[in-house]
């Protein structure tokens, strides 16, 4: 009798015991399993564990559908949990706050293939996925096209620094959309940006990755740095502070201090310094320039680029902030991605 | 008895060849930390004794050789090519768009403010647009070089600085830069300049007439000095002493000058015109035997400590593990002089590329390559204390020249010194050949007393000639053979002053002289590529210059196609295919001497600017070497050419679809 009941219990989980699939997080966009393999019809029991500084799902897709699926979810507002309603999302944890977990109990697809899975939050979809193989066997990593690239590169060893992966990070390289002058910057909560030293402004923002420098670094300079997630504003080509009196002069660049890794950028028109210091709203939905001109002595215009900006001092009108010379002394600009309030 | 006197002889030959570098000189690998791309843009080292280095990926570290504690100073920079030491906590490098001040203010061992000291100067973007320096005079004025940008690649977008192309727009030029833009050309404001920054960044244009110059050194005299690079105007490389305002030879640079009429192409000016104003190079660097591409000066410093050289120019080679020496000859009121190798391999990486005396007189070096030849580390050099025989001063006497050594010579006759001359043509064509390339007899030799000066009496002595020496079987008293045995003499004057030397140059209107190998003008026959993989033979592509031989075994068809002189000749193969895509492309050579790179191209897009063929140990050794390229549907034309040097025998392309 004392001999049977632990047999039976052997039986009983050789039959029914689902399979235990864990995933958590990396830092820069990443889940820490960038692929897994289950058999048909197989019963799974996937944990996922956020790990990370911001909040993110995870949502196993149809075939070839997490392109269609991180597109749509663009669009959603955020109690939506970023789930499109669309047939071909099969399984989906709710977003997950840092430190929380949640676990998807399902039976694997009949249908052999590939099926990603992917944090629909808008802009980690394009970097931070992976593959579930049904009833296929896997590549080697180093060559499996579906799994991030980042999971790809790592796998093959291509560390581009000293250390690990870190944020904050700056990189003077060539940018797209930016003069040869640029300057590239990842800030923590998924926000990058390209400001440019050659004219005193910031071009534009993405969430997501950073930039993948290697067709600059692989050999002399000919190529541009590659912007790994999406822009979610850009500003104007030219330089968009304008002094009412009394004329306006090229900025002149001077550098920059770093203040806990951050770049406080520093330039000059005529003889008044102006400084700006960028950060990302915690969210990772946008971010906030701080701006420092502490010895302005006339009224600032500052043209607002397209998207959704808020100005802490000042009137918009049409598209231009005005300040007043005490306002202009200390003041921020946020832009929020289009979806966050 | 044969026997034994093979092995006499064999030991009487390492007993003279016996003494190689190493006896002199170590060269020893300092391990750098893991992940780091150990291309090396600037070493220096600090006044507290620690070594700074700036790296490709645009991170500096500094280096405890005490206690080989490598540390993070500084990162992000754009391509920073060179460093200098203010004091323990402050750096200035020069990177691509501007030259910065990295201080650690709060004294935690890392920069925390990027002063930009200077950006006033324009950039395009053009990968080409390298930014070399810092050197500093004795008043802490620092000094940089602004390459000029290449025909391999156009303009960006946006640029920074002013734009000026002889007229054309900047939209007009984005789109098609090879209009009229020559290999190499300036088209924002003081490309192919070295500026003069002081330390508060007041920016000076210095001189212009530079096309690459990635060496920039004072001597301890106070005098600037740099190196360019063999190209478009150099028929070979130089080291120019640089003065304030003088043109140093590349035309496009000019464009920035006050006296340049806005829209003059300096393609279409007479080369006398600018032959007239450039200052000529007070050495010249022969392609293939002695540099390809020279980069930094330094003077060694170490005081004697790094052996019997003490107060000469060192220069280093990116081709080659090569330093060399630069011995210097005041003449008529004008520098001019000789190189000579110094450190050949023993153990040195290729792309020697810059240099830092340490406070106890061993050399670091550090070596980069960029995607061209060259190497990558950072190596000390230290000398063991044993003096090598070899050449202190090559000075120009009225017939002839004074050559001087560390030790006293065993005996000399006229067979022990073989001279040739030879010059560089001065045109706006890549490189030059060696012409007028003629023996020099030696007519007297005369041994100073103490036996370590020799004064060598030459046939003919004209000015506008390099003059190369080389030693045959010179041994000193006490057996040593001579380290190395090649010395060039750049002769810009003699001691009586005259400098003329109208054979450099190259009128634009006079019609080219028929090459040598004119007749060698070969169409192509086109053929087709049907498979995924298919041989195409040498003798059925197209060729300028190349003859097609047969005289080394182990070729396939009829035959193979052989280079003759240095530039302008080509191989090319017409290849018709219905399918574009990505192939690779292998080439069959034979090569028994050093490496000959040629340029390949691919329906005018230059897919390798020096494809390495390296020695295949003989002319009858058969090797592929292979490059990857994109095909497009129709005629492709798939080109080799020579570009300064000559090339290697060509046997045959086998084509390869990749999958």
């Amino acid at each position: 009798m004392i001999r049977v009941l632990p047999l039976a219990f052997v039986a009983f989980t050789l039959t029914a015991a689902p399979l235990k699939i864990a995933i958590g997080t990396l830092p820069g966009l990443q889940y820490d399993k960038p692929r897994f393999a289950v058999d048909s019809g197989q019963e799974v029991v996937l944990t996922f564990n956020n790990g990370d500084e911001m909040a993110h799902n995870l949502a196993i897709v149809a075939p070839g559908k997490r392109l269609e699926i991180v597109q749509s979810a663009l669009t959603l507002p955020p109690d939506s949990n970023y789930i499109p309603k669309n047939n071909a999302v099969l399984w989906h944890t709710p977003v997950l706050k840092p430190d929380e977990s949640a676990d998807l109990k399902f039976t694997a697809p009949k249908e052999k293939g590939i099926y990603p899975y992917v944090c629909t939050f808008p802009g980690h979809g394009l970097i931070m996925y992976g593959a579930m193989y049904v009833g296929i066997k896997m590549p080697m990593l180093a060559q499996d096209q579906n799994v991030s690239p980042m999971a790809r590169a790592q796998n093959a060893d291509k560390k581009l620094h000293t250390w690990p992966h870190r944020r904050p990070l700056m990189y003077r390289i060539f940018m797209p959309d930016a003069s040869p002058a640029a300057i590239a910057v990842a800030l923590p909560h998924g926000v990058s940006y390209c400001w440019d030293a050659g004219t005193c402004h910031l071009r534009y923002a993405w969430i997501g990755g950073f930039v993948d420098p290697m067709p600059v670094w692989k050999a002399n300079g000919n190529g541009l740095a590659k912007i790994i997630g999406t822009k979610f504003w850009a500003g104007t080509k030219s330089f968009p502070l304008h002094k009412l009196n009394p004329f306006d002069l090229r900025p002149r660049f001077q550098g920059y201090r770093k203040i806990n890794g951050h770049p406080e950028f520093h330039y000059t028109i005529a003889d008044i310094d102006v400084y700006e210091r960028i950060a990302s709203l915690p969210s990772g939905m946008g971010l906030t320039r701080h701006f420092r001109i502490p010895d302005v002595n006339c009224p600032l215009r500052i043209t607002i680029g397209p998207g959704n900006t808020k100005v802490s001092k000042g009137q918009i009108n049409h598209g231009v902030a005005t300040l007043t010379t005490n306002e202009a002394k200390s003041f921020t600009i946020t832009h929020h991605h289009a979806h966050e309030k | 008895m044969k026997r034994t006197i093979f092995i006499l002889n064999l030991l009487a030959n390492l007993a003279l060849r016996g003494a190689g570098i190493n006896d002199y000189y170590k060269v020893e690998n300092i391990p750098a930390p893991k992940g780091l791309d150990v291309q090396i843009g600037g070493l220096t080292f600090l006044p507290d004794g620690r070594l700074a280095a700036c790296f490709h990926r645009g991170e500096v570290y500094t280096y405890n050789s005490k206690t080989k504690q490598w540390k993070l100073f500084a990162d992000g920079l754009h391509e920073p090519l060179g460093i200098v030491a203010e004091d323990d906590k402050t750096l200035v490098v020069m990177q691509r768009p501007e030259l910065t001040r990295l201080r650690d203010t709060d004294g935690d061992g890392k920069a925390d403010h990027y002063q930009t000291i200077s950006d006033d100067f324009g950039m395009t973007g053009n990968y080409h647009e390298f930014a070399f320096g810092p050197t500093r005079d004795k008043e802490g004025n620092y000094y940089v070089g602004l390459n000029l940008a290449s025909s391999g690649a156009s303009i960006r977008p946006e640029i920074r600085g002013e734009f000026r192309h002889y007229g054309i727009s900047r939209e007009q030029f984005y789109k098609n830069h090879k209009a009229g833009s020559g290999r190499m050309y300036s088209a924002a404001p003081y490309r192919g300049w070295i500026m003069k920054i002081t330390p508060e960044g007041k920016t000076t244009p210095f001189a212009p007439g530079f096309r690459s110059p990635n060496g920039l050194g004072f001597d301890p005299a106070g005098r600037l000095w740099a190196t360019d690079n063999q190209g478009d105007w150099l028929g070979t490389s130089k080291l120019f002493h640089v003065k304030q305002d003088a043109f140093h030879g590349h035309p496009a640079s000019l464009a920035w000058t006050d006296s340049w009429k806005k829209g003059r192409n300096p393609l279409k000016v007479p080369p006398a015109e600018f032959d007239a104003k450039r200052t000529r190079a007070a050495v010249l660097f022969p392609q293939g035997s002695m540099a390809n591409s020279p980069t930094q000066m330094i003077t060694d410093i170490s005081g004697g400590k790094f052996g019997p050289f003490a107060g000469q120019l060192l220069v280093g080679e990116m081709n080659r593990a090569r330093i060399m020496r630069i011995l210097l000859d005041e003449v008529a009121g004008e520098t001019q002089g000789a190189c000579l190798p110094f450190i050949d391999n023993g153990g040195l990486h290729r792309g020697m590329h810059r240099f830092a005396f340490a406070p106890n007189g061993s050399l670091w070096a550090g070596q980069t390559h960029l995607s061209w030849v060259g190497g990558n580390g950072l190596q000390r050099i230290r000398w063991t204390g044993k003096i090598p025989m070899g050449i202190t001063a090559m000075k120009l006497t009225q017939a002839g020249f004074k050559l001087s050594f560390t030790k006293p010579l065993a005996k000399v006759t006229a067979e022990n010194f073989v001279f040739q001359r030879y010059y560089y043509k001065y045109h706006q064509s890549y490189g030059s050949p060696q012409l007028g390339k003629k023996p020099i007899k030696v007519t007297n030799l005369k041994l100073t007393s103490d036996g370590k000066s020799v004064s060598i009496n030459l046939e003919k002595l004209n000015p506008g000639y390099v003059y190369q020496l080389n030693l045959k079987n010179i041994i000193a008293t006490d057996k040593t053979p001579v380290l190395n045995t090649l010395i060039c003499y750049t002769l810009n004057r003699l001691t009586n002053g005259d400098g003329k030397a109208p054979h450099l140059i190259v009128s634009n209107s006079s019609k080219p002289r028929p090459a040598k190998s004119a007749a060698n003008v070969v169409q192509a026959k086109p053929d087709t590529l049907k498979g995924i993989n298919q041989i195409f033979e040498a003798e059925d592509a197209g060729r300028k210059g190349p003859s097609l031989a047969k005289n080394n075994g182990g070729y396939t068809g009829k035959g193979f196609v052989d280079f003759q002189a240095g530039s302008d000749e080509h191989l090319n193969w017409i290849i018709q295919t219905k399918n574009a895509g990505e192939c690779s492309l292998s080439f069959r050579y034979a090569l028994a001497g050093s490496r000959r790179p040629l340029q390949l191209k691919v329906n005018g897009k230059v897919i390798s600017k020096a494809l390495p063929f390296i020695s295949t140990g003989s002319w009858t050794s058969w090797n592929t070497l292979t490059a990857i390229a994109t095909i497009k549907v129709g005629a492709n034309d798939i080109r080799l050419e020579s570009t300064g040097a000559s090339g290697p025998n060509i046997d045959n392309l086998t084509i390869t679809r990749n999958p």
